[in-house]
């Protein structure tokens, strides 16, 4: 690793006259994480840069300014200060989803201006015809929009501005790879192990990476069929109408053919994109990709007699994203590992709300870059955790993330993590995170804690799956 | 060290720290009970909790041997049904008092509500409801004491017993009094049974078995059951268990995971009698706004059906649709908002406060005044959302949503098969809507405020109990 000089710590708070701008800064520094790095200069800064976000952002977002107002919480001073504005994953899908489903797309801009600034009402969307069509509309108004479901069929829509997706693409080419070093002027083919069009923060990445990294005519993605948002909620929609009993049997049995048609597609792109992989195995190429798509490739290459550890040393194969309920053998990570051999695996600890990821450490930790405001809160996401005494804190993650500008850059994850004050072996300064993250979802399943309420979303996953 | 001392001085320490020791809890076999730390069960809001170690073979009993209490008349085991009522009501053993004292630091309940549950335990066993309850559901004792002869159409002799079944039973925790009903259901089927406990609630069945064990020693029906915890979907005990060799049912209530666990083991002699998981509504219609008087009735009676154990059961209502316009509507709301946070026989003062995620869809909505609007606080004491159409959340924790409707037989298309009750005021127009909502799929329709008031004896969840329990077996000439 190499330890540059401590870019000047003590002078951060002198330069420029905005916080945010002087705490941005860093993402352009030499080293991102500088030995001897001043913790606590650094920490003023942040707490200054999210003040001057806040105030700004308040009187332009009712929900914050609201929550603002309720806490009685006038200026970010500490952490403390910070913690009751932090907003949940909810606070991205709180339509009512009928507006979607009745094509109100006046009342979904409506509703994105009071979770977020971005004059979404300003924009004409009387002639939008569907829900791809409104967030196509949106985005050639500068509002860029990330959407995401998660087991309840409900998308989320996380807006970013044209200034909010080019610093977070800078921090995608910054820590690409990271701790390894690509060499940019060596041209290699790019590979994205999912589909390249979709409303997700990896299709902005995987297009930075292209940019930066990729040779012309070798970089590809599993599809260059859109993913559409409407799929995922004309699924949401078949709920609904069976919810209601008004879904016929023809119209399952239809949704079952499309379902099956989809596999078969799938199937033909991931042939087609092991072939690709494979015959680039000489070379350093990059492949980015959840677990299912790599682990996928893994059989296909198999079958085909591919042995272990074919690849070039220098390929860079970032895999990514949890399980998502994939049945895979409990040593998976070493049968992976075994079939692309020695080659570059850096990893991440990242989320679509965040605009940085947490690169991972020869040591085996994720560190938070030092413009990201890393926080552990109780279980319930409401107050501080308590530290364990051994200088590591366990809780729900949160973060204070300075990128944004269209929307509040305070977050509550859904995530159990442990964060360790003490510094990592690495010798990078600042908290670090063991490699222990999971869903607070995932843990202890509340089997056992039975009570009789119940939803009808019970009744109808018995029905589809 | 006594119990109380554990916990106590887990709570010094941080239960966190796995060097503590555990919280030992009741086990009963075959109707002996017994108490133990020597595995760890889990923790549970923060506490460690032990348990005693029990043997597969210990809690089966084999097809080729009758249960204990298959030939013991009902009138007997109805009095001493009402002999446990007697000694539970004055808690002779200390049983109830050492289980409530170890449910409040393990339960998400208030501390009052489980007072006020467990104060009324002794009811259930009540003989007069027992004797009812053998009537209602399987047309009298004379059909599970011996073999009933009828003559068919056709003159022909068939004799039908209600045979006492071999049941496990999934317990659910959130409300004391399912564990004393259960049993006592179980003890009039004369049958033999097993009961998982549920991690919110180890204690209460074991308390009252126990309580039962020392008003009876060594009685039939005692020795019929058997209660410990398992961890739900847990392998190596239910691929073993759950055979048609052993049960005959599994009698689960809610609790989706096990219910989906539990149909793996389903088939050809092994069935699943499913108390599934529900939720209920309220109709209001426009004779609330008759007089001040009225609403304030209504509201009141509302706000009881919403907040039964602070609206973490079946039966609390979370969507209340109001026969009015938008203004009735909201009228409604302000007459509802005090009385949820009042303080009722199954509701506290104050819930826990609402969750974070809760908090933030919730926020967005009071952000389009134009379309919503929300009055209460996040702290527990309750919250009213008034919305033209139901918010997609599932209110829960003192959140009652507001909708509403032209007429009461409009809301009825918001009724759906996982809704249990329907609470209807004034009750005089439940006749309105009870053909409607029944095609819909509910099970209850009920004068509002009365969504807790369950009548033993009659249909629970769409069947009658007693009748699912039993099998039911020809002899025919």
């Amino acid at each position: 690793m190499s330890t540059a000089p401590p870019s000047e710590p003590a002078a951060l708070s002198e330069r420029g006259s905005s916080a945010v701008d002087r705490l941005l800064d860093l993402i352009d520094a030499e080293d991102l994480l500088p030995a001897g790095q001043d913790t606590v200069e650094l920490n003023r800064l942040q707490l200054a840069a999210a003040d001057e976000r806040f105030q700004a952002q308040r009187r332009r977002i009712a929900v914050l300014d609201h929550r603002a107002r309720e806490f009685g919480i006038e200026r970010i001073m500490s952490i403390d200060d910070l913690v009751p504005l932090l907003f949940t994953h909810s606070v991205y899908k709180s339509y009512p989803e009928s507006f979607v489903l009745k094509g109100r797309w006046d009342r979904l801009s409506a509703w994105l201006d009071t979770v977020a600034d971005c004059s979404a009402t300003g924009v004409d969307v009387s002639d939008v015809s569907d829900i791809d069509d409104w967030i196509a509309r949106l985005e050639s108004a500068g509002v860029h929009l990330v959407a995401s479901s998660g087991t309840s069929g409900k998308q989320s829509f996380l807006p970013m501005s044209d200034d909010d997706v080019a610093r977070a693409n800078q921090t995608s080419a910054r820590l690409f790879a990271y701790p390894y070093r690509v060499n940019p002027a060596v041209r290699r083919p790019v590979t994205l192990l999912a589909p390249g069009r979709a409303r997700m923060r990896y299709s902005y990445s995987f297009r930075t990476y292209c940019a930066i990294f990729g040779r012309e005519g070798a970089t590809a993605s599993l599809t260059d069929e859109p993913m559409l948002v409407a799929d995922a909620i004309e699924t949401a929609r078949l709920r609904r109408a069976m919810l209601g009993g008004s879904i016929s049997p023809s119209e399952l049995t239809a949704l079952e053919e499309r379902d099956r048609e989809r596999a078969e597609r799938v199937e033909g792109w991931l042939q087609a994109l092991t072939e690709r992989i494979l015959a680039q195995r000489d070379e350093p190429q990059i492949l980015v990709g959840p677990w299912a798509t790599f682990w996928r490739v893994k059989e296909i290459a198999e079958a085909a007699g591919v042995g272990p550890g074919t690849f070039h040393p220098e390929t860079v194969a970032s895999v990514s994203g949890g399980l998502k309920g994939l049945q895979l053998p409990d040593d998976y990570e070493e049968q992976l590992a075994a079939f692309l051999g020695p080659v570059l695996r850096p990893r991440h600890y990242a989320m679509s709300e965040l605009s940085t990821a947490l690169p991972f450490c020869e040591r085996g930790r994720y560190h938070p870059m030092p413009w990201v405001v890393l926080i552990v809160l109780d279980e319930s996401g409401e107050k501080l955790a308590t530290p364990a005494g051994d200088g590591s804190t366990t809780g729900r993650a949160a973060f204070y993330d300075p990128v944004w500008t269209q929307r509040w850059g305070g977050l509550v994850s859904g995530d159990r993590i442990t964060v360790w004050s003490t510094p990592c072996g690495c010798g990078r300064p600042g908290p670090s995170v063991e490699d222990s993250v999971r869903r607070f979802s995932d843990i202890a399943g509340d089997d056992d804690k039975l009570t009789c309420g119940g939803t009808i979303e019970q009744y109808i996953r018995g029905v589809t799956r | 060290m006594p119990v109380e001392n554990v916990i106590a001085e887990q709570e010094r320490t941080g239960a966190a720290f796995p060097n503590t020791p555990l919280v030992p809890t009741w086990a009963v076999v075959k109707g002996r009970a017994r108490c133990g730390a020597d595995e760890e069960l889990g923790t549970v809001e923060g506490v460690r909790l032990g348990r005693p170690v029990v043997t597969l073979d210990e809690i089966v009993t084999p097809r080729t041997d009758p249960g204990p209490a298959f030939d013991t008349p009902v009138a007997e085991i109805v009095e001493v049904l009402a002999a446990t009522g007697e000694a539970l009501r004055r808690d002779e053993g200390g049983f109830l008092a050492e289980s409530l004292e170890q449910l409040r630091r393990t339960s998400t309940l208030d501390g009052r509500i489980l007072e006020q549950a467990y104060a009324d335990l002794w009811r259930t066993f009540d003989p007069g409801r027992s004797a009812f309850q053998v009537r209602n559901e399987l047309g009298g004792p004379e059909f599970l004491d011996r073999w009933h002869p009828r003559a068919g159409h056709d003159g022909r002799v068939t004799s039908v017993r209600a045979f006492p079944p071999r049941l496990v039973h999934v317990m659910a925790g959130n409300a004391p009094g399912l564990s004393a009903s259960s049993l006592v259901r179980s003890a009039l089927t004369k049958g033999v049974h097993v009961i998982k406990l549920p991690s919110n609630d180890l204690f209460t069945t074991p308390a009252l078995l126990r309580t039962m064990a020392a008003v009876a020693p060594g009685h039939p029906v005692v020795e019929s059951f058997t209660a410990l915890y398992w961890r739900g979907g847990d392998e190596t005990v239910e691929s073993a268990v759950f055979r048609p060799q052993f049960f005959d049912k599994l009698v689960a209530w809610g609790g989706e995971g096990t219910i989906r666990n539990a149909l793996r083991y389903v088939g050809p002699g092994f069935e699943l009698v499913s108390f599934d998981p529900k939720n209920s509504i309220s109709f209001v219609g426009r004779e609330a706004f008759d007089s001040d008087e009225s609403l304030r009735a209504a509201a009141e009676a509302a706000a009881t059906d919403a907040t039964m154990f602070n609206q973490d059961a079946c039966v609390s209502a979370r969507f209340q649709f109001v026969e009015g316009t938008v203004e009735d509507a909201d009228r409604f709301a302000d007459a509802l908002l005090p009385e949820l946070g009042k303080p009722r026989r199954t509701a506290s003062e104050r819930a826990t406060p609402v969750p974070a995620e809760l908090r933030d869809e919730i926020d967005a909505l009071r952000a389009m005044s134009s379309l919503y609007r929300v009055v209460g606080g996040f702290e527990g004491t309750g919250m009213v959302v008034r919305s033209d159409e139901p918010v997609d959340f599932h209110p829960a924790g003192k959140i009652v949503n507001v909708v509403p409707v032209a007429s009461l037989a409009d809301a009825v298309r918001f009724a759906d098969v996982s809704t249990q009750t329907v609470g209807v005021y004034p009750a005089e127009r439940k006749s309105e809507v009870r053909n409607a909502l029944a095609a819909a799929g509910v099970q209850r329709v009920v004068p509002l405020g009365a969504a807790g008031q369950m009548p033993p004896g009659f249909p629970h969840d769409g069947f009658l109990p007693l009748h699912r329990f039993v099998r039911w077996v020809n002899d025919e000439d």
